[in-house]
Protein backbone atom coordinates (compact mmCIF):
# COMPACT_ATOMS: atom_id res chain seq x y z
CA UNK A 1 0.00 0.00 0.00
CA UNK A 2 1.35 3.42 -0.84
CA UNK A 3 2.19 5.69 1.95
CA UNK A 4 -0.72 8.27 0.97
CA UNK A 5 -2.97 5.39 1.24
CA UNK A 6 -1.49 4.31 4.61
CA UNK A 7 -1.45 8.30 5.76
CA UNK A 8 -4.89 8.91 4.66
CA UNK A 9 -6.40 5.75 6.42
CA UNK A 10 -4.66 6.83 9.55
CA UNK A 11 -6.01 9.90 9.46
CA UNK A 12 -9.78 9.00 9.07
CA UNK A 13 -9.14 6.85 11.94
CA UNK A 14 -8.22 9.69 13.94
CA UNK A 15 -10.95 11.67 12.80
CA UNK A 16 -13.03 9.42 14.14
CA UNK A 17 -11.34 9.04 17.32
CA UNK A 18 -10.37 12.67 18.34
CA UNK A 19 -13.94 13.82 17.28
CA UNK A 20 -15.08 17.22 15.55
CA UNK A 21 -13.78 19.75 17.43
CA UNK A 22 -9.85 18.63 18.34
CA UNK A 23 -9.83 17.67 14.44
CA UNK A 24 -11.39 20.62 13.77
CA UNK A 25 -8.58 22.63 15.72
CA UNK A 26 -6.09 21.35 13.61
CA UNK A 27 -7.94 21.87 10.15
CA UNK A 28 -7.88 25.60 10.98
CA UNK A 29 -4.38 25.48 11.32
CA UNK A 30 -3.40 23.92 8.32
CA UNK A 31 -5.91 26.48 6.68
CA UNK A 32 -4.41 29.42 8.44
CA UNK A 33 -1.19 28.23 7.14
CA UNK A 34 -2.43 27.98 3.67
CA UNK A 35 -3.93 31.26 3.94
CA UNK A 36 -1.23 33.15 4.74
CA UNK A 37 0.92 31.70 1.71
CA UNK A 38 3.22 30.00 4.05
CA UNK A 39 4.93 27.70 1.84
CA UNK A 40 5.61 30.64 -0.73
CA UNK A 41 8.16 31.62 0.99
CA UNK A 42 10.05 27.90 1.77
CA UNK A 43 13.39 27.33 -0.55
CA UNK A 44 12.29 25.83 -3.60
CA UNK A 45 13.86 24.00 -6.74
CA UNK A 46 16.38 26.48 -7.83
CA UNK A 47 17.31 27.95 -4.61
CA UNK A 48 20.58 27.17 -2.95
CA UNK A 49 21.44 24.34 0.45
CA UNK A 50 21.82 26.46 2.97
CA UNK A 51 25.09 24.95 4.27
CA UNK A 52 24.72 23.89 8.18
CA UNK A 53 26.57 21.54 10.81
CA UNK A 54 24.33 19.38 12.91
CA UNK A 55 24.79 16.73 15.21
CA UNK A 56 23.26 13.46 14.80
CA UNK A 57 21.25 11.05 16.79
CA UNK A 58 24.57 9.60 18.13
CA UNK A 59 26.61 12.77 19.07
CA UNK A 60 28.38 13.36 15.81
CA UNK A 61 28.54 16.50 13.90
CA UNK A 62 27.71 16.31 10.29
CA UNK A 63 27.83 18.92 7.75
CA UNK A 64 26.54 19.51 4.84
CA UNK A 65 29.39 19.69 2.87
CA UNK A 66 30.56 16.07 3.37
CA UNK A 67 26.60 15.00 2.42
CA UNK A 68 27.20 16.96 -0.67
CA UNK A 69 30.41 15.22 -1.28
CA UNK A 70 28.31 11.64 -1.45
CA UNK A 71 25.98 12.93 -4.32
CA UNK A 72 22.15 14.31 -4.32
CA UNK A 73 20.86 14.76 -0.41
CA UNK A 74 17.69 14.16 0.14
CA UNK A 75 16.30 15.90 3.29
CA UNK A 76 13.07 15.51 4.92
CA UNK A 77 12.55 17.12 7.37
CA UNK A 78 9.97 15.61 10.38
CA UNK A 79 8.35 17.29 13.85
CA UNK A 80 9.53 14.22 15.83
CA UNK A 81 8.24 10.27 16.18
CA UNK A 82 5.55 11.71 18.71
CA UNK A 83 3.55 12.11 15.58
CA UNK A 84 2.29 9.16 14.40
CA UNK A 85 2.22 10.69 10.58
CA UNK A 86 6.18 11.08 11.14
CA UNK A 87 6.42 7.80 12.18
CA UNK A 88 4.84 6.25 9.19
CA UNK A 89 6.65 8.06 6.87
CA UNK A 90 10.47 7.63 8.74
CA UNK A 91 9.65 3.99 8.49
CA UNK A 92 8.31 4.30 4.72
CA UNK A 93 11.50 5.97 3.62
CA UNK A 94 13.63 3.69 5.60
CA UNK A 95 11.94 0.75 3.12
CA UNK A 96 12.99 2.17 0.24
CA UNK A 97 16.76 3.18 1.65
CA UNK A 98 18.67 1.14 -0.75
CA UNK A 99 17.00 2.54 -3.74
CA UNK A 100 17.76 5.78 -2.56
CA UNK A 101 21.30 4.79 -2.13
CA UNK A 102 21.42 2.61 -5.30
CA UNK A 103 20.63 6.35 -7.21
CA UNK A 104 23.86 7.48 -5.50
CA UNK A 105 21.84 9.44 -3.43
CA UNK A 106 21.62 10.12 0.41
CA UNK A 107 19.07 10.48 2.98
CA UNK A 108 18.89 12.34 6.15
CA UNK A 109 15.76 12.99 8.52
CA UNK A 110 15.59 16.43 10.48
CA UNK A 111 13.89 16.73 13.74
CA UNK A 112 14.30 19.67 16.41
CA UNK A 113 13.80 16.91 18.75
CA UNK A 114 16.67 17.12 21.35
CA UNK A 115 17.63 14.77 24.66
CA UNK A 116 18.46 11.53 23.77
CA UNK A 117 14.73 11.06 21.67
CA UNK A 118 16.64 11.59 17.95
CA UNK A 119 19.00 8.15 18.93
CA UNK A 120 15.31 6.32 20.62
CA UNK A 121 13.57 7.15 17.49
CA UNK A 122 16.29 5.64 15.12
CA UNK A 123 16.61 2.85 17.19
CA UNK A 124 12.06 2.42 17.56
CA UNK A 125 12.08 2.20 13.88
CA UNK A 126 15.62 0.39 13.34
CA UNK A 127 16.69 3.83 10.79
CA UNK A 128 19.50 3.54 9.08
CA UNK A 129 19.92 6.76 7.88
CA UNK A 130 21.21 9.47 9.78
CA UNK A 131 18.76 11.43 11.76
CA UNK A 132 19.81 14.81 12.59
CA UNK A 133 18.54 17.26 15.81
CA UNK A 134 17.87 20.84 13.96
CA UNK A 135 18.73 21.84 17.58
CA UNK A 136 16.49 25.00 18.11
CA UNK A 137 14.85 24.99 13.97
CA UNK A 138 18.04 27.35 13.25
CA UNK A 139 17.98 25.17 9.73
CA UNK A 140 14.21 24.89 9.99
CA UNK A 141 14.06 28.83 9.80
CA UNK A 142 16.77 28.62 7.38
CA UNK A 143 14.44 26.87 5.04
CA UNK A 144 11.50 29.22 5.68
CA UNK A 145 9.64 25.84 6.88
CA UNK A 146 9.37 26.35 10.99
CA UNK A 147 6.14 28.12 11.97
CA UNK A 148 5.19 29.10 15.61
CA UNK A 149 2.75 26.34 17.53
CA UNK A 150 -0.49 28.15 18.07
CA UNK A 151 -1.48 27.91 21.87
CA UNK A 152 -4.54 26.00 20.57
CA UNK A 153 -2.26 22.91 18.99
CA UNK A 154 0.28 23.07 22.47
CA UNK A 155 -3.05 22.26 24.33
CA UNK A 156 -3.93 19.67 22.16
CA UNK A 157 -0.44 18.37 22.20
CA UNK A 158 -0.54 18.04 25.79
CA UNK A 159 -3.55 16.30 26.20
CA UNK A 160 -1.73 13.58 24.73
CA UNK A 161 1.11 14.02 26.89
CA UNK A 162 3.70 15.84 24.06
CA UNK A 163 6.01 17.72 26.14
CA UNK A 164 7.46 19.64 22.97
CA UNK A 165 9.48 21.92 25.61
CA UNK A 166 11.24 18.81 27.14
CA UNK A 167 11.39 17.30 23.46
CA UNK A 168 13.18 20.37 22.50
CA UNK A 169 15.49 21.21 25.70
CA UNK A 170 14.22 24.64 26.03
CA UNK A 171 11.43 26.62 24.44
CA UNK A 172 8.93 23.74 22.27
CA UNK A 173 6.98 27.11 20.44
CA UNK A 174 8.07 26.16 16.94
CA UNK A 175 7.93 23.36 14.85
CA UNK A 176 9.27 22.12 11.04
CA UNK A 177 5.79 21.74 8.37
CA UNK A 178 6.94 17.93 7.35
CA UNK A 179 9.00 18.94 4.21
CA UNK A 180 11.14 16.67 1.89
CA UNK A 181 14.04 18.70 0.09
CA UNK A 182 15.98 16.61 -3.11
CA UNK A 183 19.45 18.65 -4.09
CA UNK A 184 21.72 17.41 -6.63
CA UNK A 185 25.51 17.10 -5.70
CA UNK A 186 26.30 21.06 -6.31
CA UNK A 187 24.17 22.15 -3.31
CA UNK A 188 21.14 23.03 -5.56
CA UNK A 189 17.86 22.32 -4.34
CA UNK A 190 15.91 20.41 -7.35
CA UNK A 191 13.03 19.40 -5.32
CA UNK A 192 10.80 21.13 -2.57
CA UNK A 193 8.11 18.67 -1.46
CA UNK A 194 5.93 21.55 0.88
CA UNK A 195 2.72 21.14 2.48
CA UNK A 196 1.21 22.59 5.61
CA UNK A 197 -0.40 19.69 6.35
CA UNK A 198 1.43 17.38 8.52
CA UNK A 199 -0.49 14.46 7.23
CA UNK A 200 0.68 14.23 3.74
CA UNK A 201 3.48 13.36 3.06
CA UNK A 202 5.88 12.84 -0.20
CA UNK A 203 5.15 9.73 -1.93
CA UNK A 204 8.40 7.34 -1.43
CA UNK A 205 8.44 6.11 -4.73
CA UNK A 206 8.13 9.58 -6.69
CA UNK A 207 11.72 10.51 -4.77
CA UNK A 208 13.42 7.10 -6.17
CA UNK A 209 11.68 8.43 -9.42
CA UNK A 210 13.22 11.53 -9.10
CA UNK A 211 16.61 10.30 -7.63
CA UNK A 212 16.75 8.36 -10.98
CA UNK A 213 15.71 11.47 -13.66
CA UNK A 214 18.79 13.05 -11.51
CA UNK A 215 20.77 10.28 -12.22
CA UNK A 216 19.98 10.67 -15.83
CA UNK A 217 20.92 14.41 -16.12
CA UNK A 218 24.31 13.69 -14.62
CA UNK A 219 25.05 10.78 -17.50
CA UNK B 1 8.43 32.11 9.15
CA UNK B 2 11.60 33.75 7.29
CA UNK B 3 15.09 34.38 8.49
CA UNK B 4 15.28 38.13 7.71
CA UNK B 5 11.44 38.63 8.83
CA UNK B 6 12.88 37.89 12.13
CA UNK B 7 15.99 39.93 11.80
CA UNK B 8 13.46 42.77 10.87
CA UNK B 9 11.19 42.09 13.90
CA UNK B 10 14.46 41.91 16.22
CA UNK B 11 15.77 45.33 14.61
CA UNK B 12 12.15 46.62 15.24
CA UNK B 13 12.26 45.21 19.27
CA UNK B 14 15.65 46.89 19.43
CA UNK B 15 15.09 50.24 18.21
CA UNK B 16 11.12 50.45 18.32
CA UNK B 17 10.98 52.81 15.41
CA UNK B 18 10.03 51.26 11.32
CA UNK B 19 12.60 54.03 10.12
CA UNK B 20 15.88 53.32 12.61
CA UNK B 21 15.36 49.25 12.28
CA UNK B 22 14.75 49.79 8.52
CA UNK B 23 18.38 51.57 8.64
CA UNK B 24 19.77 48.56 10.95
CA UNK B 25 18.51 46.38 8.49
CA UNK B 26 19.71 48.02 5.73
CA UNK B 27 16.14 48.08 4.18
CA UNK B 28 13.82 50.06 2.74
CA UNK B 29 10.84 51.03 5.07
CA UNK B 30 7.95 49.86 3.33
CA UNK B 31 9.95 46.28 3.10
CA UNK B 32 10.48 46.56 6.40
CA UNK B 33 6.65 47.18 7.27
CA UNK B 34 5.79 44.33 4.58
CA UNK B 35 7.94 41.47 6.01
CA UNK B 36 6.83 42.60 9.96
CA UNK B 37 3.11 42.42 8.42
CA UNK B 38 3.74 39.35 6.93
CA UNK B 39 4.94 37.71 9.63
CA UNK B 40 2.23 39.20 11.87
CA UNK B 41 -0.51 37.31 9.81
CA UNK B 42 1.77 34.14 10.11
CA UNK B 43 1.85 34.36 13.64
CA UNK B 44 -2.19 34.98 14.28
CA UNK B 45 -1.87 39.16 15.53
CA UNK B 46 0.01 42.07 15.98
CA UNK B 47 3.64 42.41 17.55
CA UNK B 48 3.38 45.57 17.69
CA UNK B 49 1.38 48.74 18.88
CA UNK B 50 2.08 51.04 16.09
CA UNK B 51 0.81 54.34 17.32
CA UNK B 52 2.14 57.76 15.52
CA UNK B 53 4.75 58.59 18.22
CA UNK B 54 5.20 55.86 19.72
CA UNK B 55 5.93 51.81 18.83
CA UNK B 56 5.83 49.19 21.76
CA UNK B 57 5.54 45.93 21.47
CA UNK B 58 2.38 43.64 21.77
CA UNK B 59 2.08 41.22 24.44
CA UNK B 60 2.48 38.35 21.57
CA UNK B 61 5.65 40.41 20.52
CA UNK B 62 6.35 40.67 24.23
CA UNK B 63 5.80 36.82 24.39
CA UNK B 64 7.71 35.65 21.46
CA UNK B 65 10.23 38.16 21.44
CA UNK B 66 12.79 35.78 23.28
CA UNK B 67 12.19 33.10 21.34
CA UNK B 68 12.08 34.85 17.83
CA UNK B 69 15.61 35.64 19.45
CA UNK B 70 16.45 32.22 19.98
CA UNK B 71 15.56 30.85 16.84
CA UNK B 72 17.74 33.55 14.88
CA UNK B 73 20.55 32.69 16.75
CA UNK B 74 20.37 29.36 15.91
CA UNK B 75 19.68 30.02 12.16
CA UNK B 76 23.02 32.28 12.05
CA UNK B 77 24.69 29.61 13.99
CA UNK B 78 24.24 26.97 11.72
CA UNK B 79 25.83 28.36 8.90
CA UNK B 80 28.99 29.76 11.20
CA UNK B 81 29.20 26.56 12.67
CA UNK B 82 29.55 24.65 9.19
CA UNK B 83 31.93 27.18 8.02
CA UNK B 84 34.09 26.94 11.37
CA UNK B 85 34.31 23.17 10.96
CA UNK B 86 35.71 23.71 7.00
CA UNK B 87 38.25 26.13 8.26
CA UNK B 88 39.21 23.76 11.63
CA UNK B 89 40.10 26.74 13.51
CA UNK B 90 41.95 26.73 16.96
CA UNK B 91 39.71 27.28 20.03
CA UNK B 92 39.24 27.15 23.95
CA UNK B 93 36.59 25.28 26.06
CA UNK B 94 37.02 26.40 29.24
CA UNK B 95 34.57 24.29 31.05
CA UNK B 96 33.81 24.19 34.85
CA UNK B 97 32.28 21.08 36.82
CA UNK B 98 31.57 20.46 40.36
CA UNK B 99 33.67 18.28 42.59
CA UNK B 100 30.85 15.80 42.45
CA UNK B 101 30.37 15.72 38.64
CA UNK B 102 32.87 12.90 36.65
CA UNK B 103 34.45 14.78 33.91
CA UNK B 104 33.34 11.67 32.12
CA UNK B 105 30.04 12.89 31.51
CA UNK B 106 31.55 15.49 28.88
CA UNK B 107 34.10 13.20 27.64
CA UNK B 108 32.01 12.27 24.43
CA UNK B 109 30.74 16.03 23.20
CA UNK B 110 34.64 17.04 24.06
CA UNK B 111 36.17 14.08 21.76
CA UNK B 112 33.90 15.00 18.82
CA UNK B 113 34.31 18.49 19.08
CA UNK B 114 38.21 17.52 19.25
CA UNK B 115 37.39 15.71 16.69
CA UNK B 116 36.42 17.95 14.24
CA UNK B 117 38.78 20.91 15.65
CA UNK B 118 42.25 19.62 16.03
CA UNK B 119 43.07 23.01 17.37
CA UNK B 120 41.19 22.66 20.31
CA UNK B 121 42.68 23.51 23.91
CA UNK B 122 40.48 22.35 27.06
CA UNK B 123 40.51 23.97 30.15
CA UNK B 124 38.87 21.86 32.73
CA UNK B 125 38.33 23.38 35.99
CA UNK B 126 36.61 22.56 39.22
CA UNK B 127 34.72 24.81 41.78
CA UNK B 128 31.21 24.71 43.94
CA UNK B 129 28.32 25.92 42.50
CA UNK B 130 28.68 29.72 44.01
CA UNK B 131 32.09 30.24 42.20
CA UNK B 132 31.57 28.34 38.90
CA UNK B 133 28.53 31.12 38.82
CA UNK B 134 30.66 33.47 39.38
CA UNK B 135 33.38 32.69 36.76
CA UNK B 136 30.52 32.39 34.04
CA UNK B 137 29.59 35.30 35.18
CA UNK B 138 33.12 36.74 35.07
CA UNK B 139 33.71 35.50 31.65
CA UNK B 140 36.54 32.74 33.31
CA UNK B 141 34.77 30.07 31.95
CA UNK B 142 32.30 29.31 28.71
CA UNK B 143 30.45 26.59 29.75
CA UNK B 144 29.44 24.46 33.51
CA UNK B 145 27.87 21.76 35.02
CA UNK B 146 25.44 22.73 37.22
CA UNK B 147 22.89 21.48 39.55
CA UNK B 148 19.70 22.82 39.25
CA UNK B 149 18.56 23.46 42.59
CA UNK B 150 15.78 26.62 41.89
CA UNK B 151 18.18 29.07 42.03
CA UNK B 152 20.34 29.11 39.20
CA UNK B 153 20.69 33.18 38.28
CA UNK B 154 18.13 33.88 35.16
CA UNK B 155 20.76 35.22 33.41
CA UNK B 156 22.11 31.98 32.97
CA UNK B 157 21.15 30.01 29.84
CA UNK B 158 20.59 26.22 30.97
CA UNK B 159 19.54 23.15 29.33
CA UNK B 160 18.64 19.66 30.90
CA UNK B 161 21.45 17.03 30.39
CA UNK B 162 20.35 14.47 32.76
CA UNK B 163 18.51 13.73 36.06
CA UNK B 164 20.27 11.42 38.94
CA UNK B 165 19.29 9.76 42.33
CA UNK B 166 21.85 9.53 45.56
CA UNK B 167 22.84 5.96 46.54
CA UNK B 168 24.55 5.78 50.12
CA UNK B 169 27.96 4.35 50.21
CA UNK B 170 29.52 2.19 52.89
CA UNK B 171 32.17 -0.15 53.23
CA UNK B 172 31.09 -3.66 52.22
CA UNK B 173 32.05 -5.12 55.34
CA UNK B 174 29.71 -2.54 57.33
CA UNK B 175 26.54 -3.15 59.02
CA UNK B 176 24.30 -1.38 56.63
CA UNK B 177 25.36 -3.70 53.40
CA UNK B 178 23.85 -6.90 54.69
CA UNK B 179 20.24 -5.40 55.90
CA UNK B 180 17.52 -6.00 53.52
CA UNK B 181 15.99 -2.42 53.59
CA UNK B 182 17.46 0.74 55.14
CA UNK B 183 15.52 3.15 57.19
CA UNK B 184 16.18 6.57 58.24
CA UNK B 185 15.91 5.19 61.66
CA UNK B 186 19.13 2.74 60.65
CA UNK B 187 20.63 5.68 59.10
CA UNK B 188 20.37 8.11 62.50
CA UNK B 189 22.71 5.52 64.31
CA UNK B 190 25.09 6.22 61.55
CA UNK B 191 28.53 8.72 61.30
CA UNK B 192 28.44 10.34 57.86
CA UNK B 193 30.72 11.53 55.89
CA UNK B 194 29.55 14.90 54.95
CA UNK B 195 30.08 16.88 51.72
CA UNK B 196 30.94 20.40 51.72
CA UNK B 197 27.98 22.36 50.80
CA UNK B 198 26.10 19.87 49.94
CA UNK B 199 22.50 20.56 49.31
CA UNK B 200 21.43 16.95 48.97
CA UNK B 201 22.67 16.09 52.49
CA UNK B 202 20.58 18.71 53.38
CA UNK B 203 17.05 17.11 51.97
CA UNK B 204 17.92 13.84 53.75
CA UNK B 205 18.65 15.89 56.62
CA UNK B 206 15.06 17.44 56.52
CA UNK B 207 13.29 14.03 55.81
CA UNK B 208 15.00 12.48 58.96
CA UNK B 209 13.94 15.73 60.64
CA UNK B 210 10.62 15.42 59.56
CA UNK B 211 10.49 12.52 61.26
CA UNK B 212 12.05 13.35 64.44
CA UNK B 213 15.67 11.85 63.60
CA UNK B 214 18.54 13.30 63.79
CA UNK B 215 21.52 12.36 61.27
CA UNK B 216 25.00 12.86 62.27
CA UNK B 217 27.32 14.84 59.51
CA UNK B 218 30.56 14.04 61.70
CA UNK B 219 33.37 14.31 59.02
CA UNK B 220 33.02 16.72 56.07
CA UNK B 221 34.89 16.06 52.76
CA UNK B 222 36.01 18.96 49.80
CA UNK B 223 36.30 16.01 47.10
CA UNK B 224 35.20 12.71 46.38
CA UNK B 225 38.06 11.24 46.83
CA UNK B 226 38.63 12.29 50.10
CA UNK B 227 34.85 11.11 50.75
CA UNK B 228 35.41 7.55 49.34
CA UNK B 229 38.85 7.31 51.07
CA UNK B 230 37.18 8.26 54.90
CA UNK B 231 34.60 5.67 53.61
CA UNK B 232 36.99 2.59 53.05
CA UNK B 233 38.80 3.71 55.78
CA UNK B 234 35.14 2.69 57.82
CA UNK B 235 35.20 6.52 59.23
CA UNK B 236 31.83 6.57 57.95
CA UNK B 237 28.99 6.41 55.49
CA UNK B 238 28.56 8.59 52.68
CA UNK B 239 25.80 9.83 49.87
CA UNK B 240 27.44 9.22 46.10
CA UNK B 241 25.80 10.74 43.02
CA UNK B 242 24.39 7.75 40.73
CA UNK B 243 26.85 8.23 37.60
CA UNK B 244 30.17 8.33 40.05
CA UNK B 245 31.90 4.85 40.03
CA UNK B 246 32.26 2.97 43.51
CA UNK B 247 35.55 1.54 43.95
CA UNK B 248 35.74 -1.07 45.88
CA UNK B 249 35.74 -2.26 49.05
CA UNK B 250 32.78 0.47 48.60
CA UNK B 251 29.28 -0.57 47.86
CA UNK B 252 26.30 1.40 46.65
CA UNK B 253 22.79 0.74 48.65
CA UNK B 254 19.57 2.48 47.96
CA UNK B 255 18.59 5.66 49.80
CA UNK B 256 15.27 4.79 51.70
CA UNK B 257 12.35 6.12 49.97
CA UNK B 258 11.62 8.65 48.31
CA UNK B 259 15.13 9.47 47.98
CA UNK B 260 17.43 12.17 46.84
CA UNK B 261 17.70 13.22 43.27
CA UNK B 262 19.39 15.86 41.56
CA UNK B 263 19.15 17.38 38.13
CA UNK B 264 22.39 18.24 36.08
CA UNK B 265 22.26 21.35 33.33
CA UNK B 266 24.86 22.72 31.23
CA UNK B 267 25.35 25.75 31.56
CA UNK B 268 26.67 29.40 29.42
CA UNK B 269 26.21 32.80 29.93
CA UNK B 270 22.94 34.29 28.37
CA UNK B 271 24.14 37.08 25.67
CA UNK B 272 27.89 36.39 25.33
CA UNK B 273 29.40 35.39 22.34
CA UNK B 274 30.71 32.04 22.19
CA UNK B 275 33.32 30.25 19.73
CA UNK B 276 31.81 27.47 17.52
CA UNK B 277 33.52 24.89 19.79
CA UNK B 278 31.93 25.57 22.78
CA UNK B 279 28.28 26.29 20.66
CA UNK B 280 29.24 22.91 19.19
CA UNK B 281 30.11 21.50 22.37
CA UNK B 282 27.03 22.80 24.07
CA UNK B 283 24.63 21.47 21.06
CA UNK B 284 26.03 17.78 21.18
CA UNK B 285 25.63 17.98 25.05
CA UNK B 286 21.58 19.05 24.30
CA UNK B 287 21.27 16.38 21.23
CA UNK B 288 22.73 13.16 23.30
CA UNK B 289 22.97 13.77 26.59
CA UNK B 290 24.48 11.64 29.20
CA UNK B 291 22.74 8.88 30.73
CA UNK B 292 23.86 8.30 34.43
CA UNK B 293 22.73 4.90 34.47
CA UNK B 294 24.37 3.99 31.47
CA UNK B 295 27.53 1.42 31.69
CA UNK B 296 31.03 2.80 32.28
CA UNK B 297 34.62 1.92 31.34
CA UNK B 298 35.26 1.90 34.83
CA UNK B 299 32.99 0.07 35.91
CA UNK B 300 31.17 0.76 39.99
CA UNK B 301 30.81 -1.99 42.02
CA UNK B 302 27.27 -2.99 42.54
CA UNK B 303 25.51 -4.21 45.67
CA UNK B 304 22.47 -6.13 44.73
CA UNK B 305 20.08 -6.21 48.03
CA UNK B 306 17.99 -9.58 48.81
CA UNK B 307 14.24 -9.42 49.13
Amino acid sequence: MKLGQRLEQFREGSRQRLGPVVFGVYDQFIAHLRDSGFTDRCLKAGDRLPEFALPNAEGRMITSQELLARGPLVISFFRGDWCPYCSMELQALSEILPEINLAGATLVAVTPDTAGHPLRTKQRFGLQYEVLSDVDNGLGLRFGVVFLVPDSLRTAFGLKGIDLAQRHSGGGLFLPIPATYVCDATGTIRHADLDPDYRRRMEPDDLVELLAGLRVDRV
Amino acid sequence: MEFHQIRYFLALARTLNFTRAAEACNVTQPALTRAIQKLEEELGGPLLHRERNLTQLTELGRATLPYLEKIYVAAEATKAHAASLLKQETATIRVGLLPSVSARTIVQPLSEVARRIPGLEVQMMQARQGDLIQQLNEDALDVALLADDGELPERLNRWPLFRERYDLVCHADHRLAGLAAITLAELAAEVFVGRQMCPYENCLRKAATDTGLKLRFVHSCATEDQIARLVAANLGIALVPEHLGVPAPLVRLPLPSPGVERAIVVATMHGRRHTSAVEHFVRLNRVHPFAPGAKSASKPVEHSIAG
